[in-house]
Formats: C-alpha cells, structure tokens, sequence
C-alpha cells in the first residue's frame, strides 16, 4: 500500500478514526456487520390505541387476567420497545404455580421450579425446593403465561400494532 | 476332544478369512448392504430411514436397559455428529475432533485434532468412510482424508473459499466412487454447490451449483448444502436438499422463485446433472433452508406401490414426492404454519407477501430455527409412520430499508415454541400419536426399529426409549446435558446398542449381560 503524505497527527488521527469506527460496529454486534440488524421503538409505532384499548377488553380476552391500572399501570415504564413487544406476545419469566396432591391426599402447593415428564419440582413460600416423581403424585399447574400461547394463532399482525400502541399508553 | 487335523485347519482357515475380511473397512458392499454391526455412514444406510432390523431390545425389554459404556471427550463442545461403527471401531467427531473408539470397552484408540482454523465451528454432523479411509471436513473448508487405523491424514483439499465467508460442517456421502460434500456460508455472494471427489486422490470430478454466480440478473445466490443427501442405488439419484437465499430476510433484490434455494434436488452421482428439483419454499424470506434429511420410502401411496421421497422442512410443511419424477404426491404441514397463502398445483407451498418480513414486525409460525432442524427423523417402516422431533413455535420477523439488502438484512426474534416428537401418516399427513418433550424444543433426532421402539430424547436431557405404536415412554435415563445428535444402533457381541449421546459424552445402551 503506498505511504500516506499526511503529517504524523494527521496519521495518528486518521488511525484514531479508524478505531473508532471499528470498537462501534463491534458494539453493535452482529448488527454492525451482515448479522441479524436491530428493532428501534419508533419502528413499532403502527398501531391505534383505540383499537389496541377494545382489544385488550375484547376479543384479545386480556382483561381477565390484566388490569391498566392494576399489574399493568406504569408497564410501558418497565419496558420498551421490542422488550415489551416481547413480554407482551408472551412473559417468558411468568412463574407458574402449581399444586402437588399426595397419595395421603395432602396438598402442598408453591411455585414451579421443575417440571418434566418425571419429576415435578416447587419451591415453597420460603423458597425451599421439594421434588416428586409424577408418577407417585397429581399435580395441578397454574400456568398463567399459556393464555398468550393461545393468542398466537388468533393474532393479526394489526392486532398485534394496535396493542403494542395500547400498552405504552400505561406509562 | 480330540478333532481331525483337516477340521482344526479348516476352522483356522475360517477364522483368519473372517479376521482379513474384517478388516475391509467401509466396502461399496458394506456401504449398499449395511451388516448388523456396522452404521457405515451418516445415516446408517443409504435411505436415510434410520430404522433399524435389530429386534433383540423390545417394547417388553427395553425397561432393563442399562449403560454399556460412556465416551467422555472432556471438552465442551456437543456432539452433533453420528458415530460410524466399521469392523469394531466407532468414528465421530465435534469440530476439528475426530476419535477412533472401540466399541466394545468405549476406549479410545486414537485421537484427531486438527489445528485451529478459521470459519464457523458451529457444528460437526461426522465422517464419511470409504474403505480404510475417512472422509473429514473443517471450518475452513477442506476435505481431509486420513487413514482410519491410526488418524494419520492422507491429503488435505480446498472444497472453498474461507475468505469468502463459506465453511464446512456435514459428513460426506461416499457413493461409488465419489465421495460427495456439501458447503455451507451465510454471506451474500457466495453460491451453494455440491462437489464430488476422488476417494484416492482428492480431486475434483464435478460440481452442481445451487444457484447461478453473483451478479446473475433477478436471480439470488446462497442455497447453501449442509446436511447428507441419501441414494437410490437402482435409480442412480442422489437427493440433497439446499439452503436459503440470500439476503436472507430481504427478498425485493431477488424477486421470483430464486432457484434451486430451499429446494430438494435430485442429481446423477456420476456426473453431477440434474435429473429434477423441487422447491419446499419458493422465494424464501424466513432462512428456511430445505436441507432436512430427504427420506427414501418404497411402499404403497393411496393403494399405489411408489418410490417415494419424504421431508420434514423446516418451513411447516411435510412433503411425499414421487423420487423418480420429483413430483409432489402429498404436502402438509405438521405443525402451525401461517406464513402461506395455500399449496399451488405443483405441490409448493405459495408465500403470503403480507407475511414477509417488514419494518413494524410480522408474527410468523414457526420461528426461524423451523418445525424442525437438522436433528434426523425416522421412518418406522413396521407401523408406516414418519417420525419427528417437531418445534412448534412463532417468532417476529422485521425488515426496515435501513437494515439494507445485504447479509441478513432484517432481525428476527424467537417469542415461543415446545418440542414435541410426532408420528406422522405418511399417506395423509395426519398424526398418529404425539409425545410432548418440553419448552424450547427437544434437540434429539429420532431412530426406530423392527421391534416397535422409538429412541429419542427431550428437552431436559432424557433419553427416551417410546412404544412406536402409540408414543408412550417405556424407558427413560437422564443424560445430565442438551441432546443434540441423532441416536444410532448396531449389534456387536450378539448385543444390541444404542448411541445417544449428550453434552460432550456417548452414551451407549445394552440389555444387561447375561
């Protein structure tokens, strides 16, 4: 590569720049090369309120479980953006409850900690961990985050905006 | 007991033929007509079934199973790969790994480690072995062939370019005289191709390419050909299937079908010539590669004896061909799909335009890994039921113009999905039975056999053994990590095994002995 004629400054500058511009695209991650790009909250801006708000109390059957100015009040506070999109679609740190019935018919309930086709496992209200095989107990979850699962399929991509510019009403 | 000399001769002279012939490796013969010990490629055999003879371990048994042995390869990096078992001695690999293990005690007899090289290290799905030579590609894109008695390589080829963006991560398909690889690479620019080279040399004798060179008018590159294809032997096809187009969630720089990406293609192993192509996803805009293991089936297709071909694709769809013709006999989907406008005449699948990527997001099923991924699924030829670890799932695709027509061009973002192993008729697409595996997804390939088994896992790590007929667990055993190999099987010893294998560790499974 031929020599630059620039002074020593304007060398150190130009290598400066140059490091600059490497450590942003680096921090961008994947983005700042031909990876996966990123999602800013004014791109998800493209919904109704209105309708977003009928929605919610409608045929979205959100209102059974939520509430504006209940769990919900201050949520767009919480989280933006994509973040909230997300949570919205589905709250993937719901916690689930469930109910775990013994053979001698006590039941002893917590929050679920484990649950595969063999073992359940709940923490109790200290926080203490207690497991069974399923096969020995019943069990009864409380699986609150399921409902959204239900959603997907009924969903519009216009159900989805308009919700979106429902929920960041309730800053 | 006293035996006559000419008898003790003959039985040496038994012996010691037995003992040369065991040493023949992975003959053509072998390769056509696997024996009960031996799993001599990828698949095990040509047909990509998966679905063993053995019947020593049953439905009635198989609650007894216990461990033989274990392989620790004490590094971190999970097993992706099939082991192939040739005279006694199993091969897999991670990565620049390969191990040479005995079979029957699980120790290591020797060890491969190819120096650090560039490209993606993603994964490594095992060698291709043809007679006493494997086959071995690295994230760099070279094909090395070494000598399986001891690991020593015998050449080293450039099958691309590393600096194009393209690396190496299948195990090769040995067919004849023609050990066959596929490539793989995200970049834009860069065309899919499978080439063949000679097993004794390592030079090039043909190349098909996916997709025509960058710059083609209105055509796309990518269509990348990571997985093994399979083969017919009487009709001389190899079937392989292609990757995605690039830019990957962009499709205005690339309008039409952008051929031959996603697609399954059927090729004359010889030549390279392209005898049909089928296109599962026509211009793609959600990375749905169409590289699923293609499954060859001889059997009855609504009372009609056909040679068929089937796939579970990534993008929903469950699709029956008729392998001579590449004509569709049957397109399904096997899980929720709402990506599509309906199923054209041909059989393909017609992509919903408002269900493309876009600035304010699309909700789309399944998510970007697919109904199902590279993990292989089986064909239980005893109850005719196709069987997968299925994801159902749904994701949001987002493309904006300022993320550009290059590379990804766009974001997507998982939101939810679950695995579940389905049984699918092959005739109508409807499921049988279903066995839930867990959130997430359950990374297990699926293996049956002739005695009514189905070995699989979830997603907690459990292996699992299931009743083929109606997917109820008879057997279980945790294995500690994420499964996310396929599980293989061979008999040695007049003992039935089972390979899954978990985390960095082989697991293999036997009846006790008696």
């Amino acid at each position: 590569m031929p020599p630059f004629d620039r002074s020593d400054q304007q060398i150190a500058s130009l290598v400066a720049f140059i490091h600059t511009q490497q450590r942003s695209a680096a921090a961008m991650g994947p983005r700042g090369t031909g990876g996966r790009k990123g999602v800013d909250p004014s791109d998800l801006q493209t919904g109704n309120v209105e309708k977003g708000r009928r929605y919610f109390e409608g045929a979205g059957g959100c209102s059974s479980c939520h509430s504006p100015s209940g769990d919900l009040a201050g949520v767009a506070s919480r989280y933006k953006g994509l973040e909230l999109e997300e949570q919205m679609l589905y709250p993937r740190h719901a916690k689930s409850k469930v109910t775990v019935t013994l053979a001698s018919g006590q039941e002893i309930a917590g929050t679920l900690a484990y649950l595969d086709e063999f073992t359940v496992g709940l923490t109790n209200a200290s926080g203490v961990y207690q497991s069974w095989r399923t096969r020995d107990v019943k069990y009864k979850l409380d699986a609150p985050a399921e409902a959204h699962v239900e959603l997907f399929s009924k969903y519009t991509d216009d159900d989805v905006h308009d919700l979106m510019a429902y929920l960041q009403t309730l800053r | 007991m006293n035996l006559p000399k000419r008898a003790i001769l003959f039985a040496l002279s038994v012996v010691a033929f037995h003992s040369i012939a065991a040493a023949q490796g992975a003959s053509q013969q072998l390769l056509l007509h696997p024996t009960a010990d031996s799993w001599p490629g990828y698949h095990g055999d040509y047909s990509g079934r998966r679905h063993s003879a053995l019947t020593q371990i049953t439905p009635e048994n198989v609650k007894n199973l216990t461990l033989a042995w274990a392989f620790q390869t004490n590094q971190s990096i999970e097993i992706k790969s099939s082991p192939l078992l040739v005279d006694g001695i199993l091969y897999f690999t991670v990565p620049e790994n390969i191990w040479a293990v005995d079979a029957r005690s699980g120790h290591e007899i020797w060890h491969y480690r190819h120096p650090r090289s560039k490209g993606e290290h993603i994964g490594h799905r095992g060698v291709a072995m043809y007679r006493n030579y494997l086959y071995f590609v690295t994230p760099d894109a070279h094909l090395l062939s070494l000598n399986s008695k001891d690991g020593t390589v015998r050449w080293n080829v450039q099958v691309a370019d590393v600096n194009k963006g393209y690396w190496t991560s299948m195990a090769p398909l040995v067919v004849g005289k023609h050990v066959l690889v596929g490539v793989s690479g995200d970049f834009d620019n860069i065309s899919g191709y499978i080439r063949a080279v000679d097993p004794e040399t390592g030079e090039t004798q043909w190349q098909w390419n996916s997709t025509p060179p960058a710059g083609t008018p209105k055509q796309t590159t990518g269509g990348m050909t990571w997985m093994t294809g399979t083969y017919d032997p009487e009709l001389n096809l190899v079937y392989w299937g292609t990757g995605n187009p690039t830019p990957v969630l962009n499709g205005s720089t690339r309008p039409g079908d952008d051929l031959y990406t996603c697609s399954i293609v059927a090729l004359n192993p010889d030549t390279g010539k392209l005898a049909w192509a089928f296109q599962v996803s026509p211009h793609d805009t959600h990375d749905w590669d169409a590289v699923e293991t293609p499954v060859l089936v001889d059997g009855d297709f609504h009372g009609e004896p056909k040679k068929m071909l089937m796939q579970s694709s990534r993008n929903g769809y469950f699709f029956v061909l008729d392998r001579t013709s590449g004509k569709s006999l049957l397109t399904v989907p096997y899980g929720p799909v709402n990506w599509t406008l309906g199923i054209d005449k041909e059989g393909r699948p017609i992509p919903n335009p408002a269900k493309e990527p876009a600035p304010d997001g699309r909700l789309i099923a399944p998510d970007e890994g697919g109904l199902t991924n590279y993990r292989s699924p089986s064909f239980d030829t005893k109850n005719g039921l196709f069987i997968v670890d299925a994801h159902p799932s749904w994701s949001v695709y987002f493309a904006k113009p300022a993320d550009g027509t290059y590379g990804w061009a766009g974001a997507d973002y998982d939101v939810w999905g679950k695995g579940v192993i389905e049984a699918i008729d092959y005739q109508t697409g409807k499921i049988r039975w279903s066995h839930e595996v867990g959130p997430g997804g359950s990374g297990s390939g699926v293996l049956t056999t002739d005695s009514g088994l189905t070995f699989t896992g979830d997603a907690f790590g459990n292996f699992l053994a299931l009743d083929s007929t109606n997917g109820k667990t008879l057997w279980h055993a945790g294995s500690g990590s994420y499964i996310a190999s396929s599980p293989t099987t061979y008999e040695l010893d007049g003992r039935q095994h089972v390979i899954m294998s978990s985390g960095g560790v082989l697991f293999v499974w036997a009846l006790p002995e008696m």
